[in-house]
């Protein structure tokens, strides 16, 4: 099936980009074209990833974080990865593994540790950071990676608020092992305190209401991985792991002490600010996904806030395991508001109704004016992302061509992950080519790699770019399989993607390579 | 910890305030406005019983998944089982024309309703597909099981 939530761990690229074989043949894919080669990826990487790996003979959730030092030349020459399996939680350092880039970003990873090799296809979208998808015989997850600051391996640099976003499996109230998001936010004091802790959790649709952390909130370093920024920490009353990116970001997995809960997820730093409700003012695009009563949803769409409270020009689309919601519904209005807590934490709620197809409620935590956790707070539903400020028009035909990274998270008959790059034209009909590499288990449940596989499509502009676009994307070779998404464009360099397929839940990212 | 704003300061102090009262409150009451999406109320479970007309593992229809369809004194129903491997995983087939006994509820979906399972029952096997929040329960799989799976279970490298 069909069953799995989906987790969009992609996301936590987009709160920083937004800045600025098994079983498939291999056609001949399309020459690469771009500026990247190996000697693009160098240097130390932080990385984080969730999925889907086989468990006592069915599908489990599992997540990875870890470090890996790319030379420039095809060698990973050391890391350190933390996984969280259904068997329990591991620290793995890794030997002799390699890497391949091509020039237009995509490529491989190879990452051997004592139990074996893990693979995984990579695009870059810059020299920075990148989508990883891995793409083993038995297991698939998609994540994101961002390049460390070593010099920024110190507890002290730890120093700032940070919002987080947390999203997994955790236990509720009768003891059964559910999905489970929280987003909150802190703020660390530079010596390993916490204070100020805040959070909202939501667990197969039941809310905490926001709490403030339990006593033993903390952060450290690892001794034992000097080189890694490893640490461990307790946030939200949950024993974390976490690998720092910079003093910007941070890296979370569950720790063992808390297995067999896994959560994955990232802290930004929060703009050191006293948030009202003027905070929130102007247009802002979403992504969340995560899973429903019905099984996996996942949501895109946009809304304008007016700094007064109230939200305008709200459009979306929502696909529940197949079943797809378009907002405004045909002859349908949209009305919405939305509030900044009292405490100027940059906490806050949203809210919109349809007259047609009813009310959609969200918690969010602004990390800035311009960003911000977002977490959908329905009956049953367990879905976050986030939201990000629509900005750096204008949004046309010539200003949205060119080459961008991507990254989809989908379920189908089972977990399924892609990454790639395309290139989008000024083309009139035709004007989306690419490749990219998928993982994906078919329906007679046997799970197959393809590997530079070929597409082509279109991405049209609405009348209203802003809002609601349609992106299609179609593998050439069998299986040829057209993707149909909604797309909503953060700025000329950011679009998020949900797709409005009946046959898959399907959300991705594209971001603009240089 | 960096310095930070008097603003920010005086916020923090606030917020201090606020949260001694969270903690002492337990939280803090947001306005939330009433969803409009199903709940899954457990006091609203039914039974249905009746025997199995039609079993699909991978359904094309929304909600994806295996469905089953029950014929009942009142006429057929269509069931949303879930995920097939967490049915294969427990070993639990359902097999037309046999007796099966499904605890759930029916809520609405797409332009209609569905009824989502939460423990079906044939012969004396039983499995619990939902929580009693209508939550899935496949989504952990063996992880539920707590360190129950054997590391061979595992296949493959970490």
């Amino acid at each position: 099936m069909k069953g799995l939530i989906l987790y969009l761990t992609l996301l936590a690229a987009a709160l920083e980009g937004a800045c600025g074989g098994g079983g498939g043949s291999t056609p001949a894919p399309p020459p690469p074209v771009g500026n990247f080669s190996n000697a693009s990826l160098k240097g130390q990487y932080a990385f984080s990833m969730s999925g889907t790996e086989p468990c006592g003979r069915t599908g489990s959730f599992f997540g990875r974080i870890g470090t890996f030092t790319a030379d420039g030349n095809g060698n990973i020459t050391g890391g350190v990865e933390d996984v969280n399996v259904c068997t329990g939680t591991s620290t793995l350092a890794f030997t002799n593994s390699s890497y391949s880039i091509q020039a237009d970003g995509r490529g491989t990873l190879s990452l051997t540790n004592i139990t074996g090799t893990t693979n995984y296809s990579i695009t870059l979208s810059t020299i920075s950071q990148g989508s990883i998808v891995q793409t083993d015989s038995t297991v698939t997850a998609g994540g994101s990676f961002q390049k460390q600051d070593t010099s920024a391996f110190s507890i002290a640099i730890i120093a700032n608020g940070y919002v987080f976003d947390f999203s997994g499996v955790g236990f509720d109230a009768s003891n059964n092992l559910v999905q489970q998001s929280i987003i909150g936010r802190f703020d660390a004091d530079g010596g390993g305190g916490v204070i100020n802790g805040l959070f909202d959790s939501n667990t197969a649709g039941v809310l905490s209401g926001q709490l403030a952390f339990p006593n033993g909130a903390f952060y450290q370093l690892d001794a034992a991985f000097p080189q890694s920024g490893r640490g461990t920490a307790n946030i939200a009353g949950k024993n974390l792991t976490f690998y720092i990116v910079d003093g910007t970001r941070l890296k979370f997995l569950s720790s063992n002490l808390d297995f067999p809960e896994a959560l994955v997820g990232d802290a930004i730093a929060q703009q050191n600010t006293s948030f009202d409700i003027s905070s929130l003012n102007g247009p802002f695009a979403f992504l969340i996904g995560g899973g429903s009563v019905a099984g996996p949803i996942a949501t895109a769409g946009r809304f304008t806030a007016d700094g007064a409270g109230n939200l305008t020009s709200i459009v979306l689309d929502e696909n529940d395991n197949a079943n797809l919601t378009a907002l405004p519904s045909p002859g349908g209005t949209v009305t919405g508001s939305y509030t900044v807590d009292a405490n100027h934490f940059g906490g806050g709620t949203a809210t919109w109704t349809d007259s047609k197809s009813g009310t959609f409620s969200f918690l969010f935590y602004l990390v800035s004016p311009t960003k911000a956790v977002f977490q959908e707070t329905d009956n049953n539903i367990t879905s976050d992302g986030s939201f990000l400020a629509q900005t750096s028009g204008p949004l046309t035909t010539s200003s949205i061509a060119g080459n961008y990274a991507f990254n989809w998270n989908g379920v189908s008959n089972g977990e399924d992950d892609f990454v790639g790059q395309m290139a989008v034209t000024t083309a009139a009909t035709i004007n989306v080519t690419g490749a990219m590499d998928f993982n994906f288990l078919d329906s007679s449940g046997i799970r197959k790699q393809f590997f530079n596989y070929p597409l082509t499509g279109s991405l049209t502009l609405g009348t209203d770019p802003t809002g609601r676009n349609t992106l299609t994307a179609t593998t050439t070779p069998s299986p040829r399989t057209t993707y149909k998404f909604s797309a909503y464009a953060v700025d000329p360099n950011t679009t998020f993607l949900v797709g409005v397929d009946t046959s898959r839940v399907i959300a991705g990212l594209n971001t603009r390579q240089p | 910890m960096k310095p930070i704003t008097l603003m920010r300061t005086s916020s923090v102090f606030l917020a201090a305030a606020f949260l001694l009262s969270a903690v002492a409150g337990g939280q803090q009451v947001r306005q939330k406005a009433q969803s409009t999406k199903p709940a899954y109320d457990l006091t609203r479970d039914t039974v249905l019983e009746g025997t199995v007309l039609k079993y699909t593992e991978n359904s094309s229809l929304p909600p994806l998944g295996a469905h089953v369809t029950v014929q009942t004194s009142s006429g057929p129903v269509d069931v949303h089982l879930g995920d097939v491997r967490f049915l294969k995983f427990n070993k639990f087939t359902l097999t037309e024309g046999s007796s099966v006994k499904i605890t759930g509820q029916s809520l609405s979906y797409g332009q209609g309703t569905m009824f989502f399972a939460r423990i079906v029952q044939q012969g004396g096997q039983a499995l619990t597909l939902r929580s009693v929040n209508g939550a899935p329960l496949w989504l952990a799989g063996a992880r539920a099981q707590r360190r129950g799976v054997q590391k061979s279970q595992q296949a493959g490298a970490l």
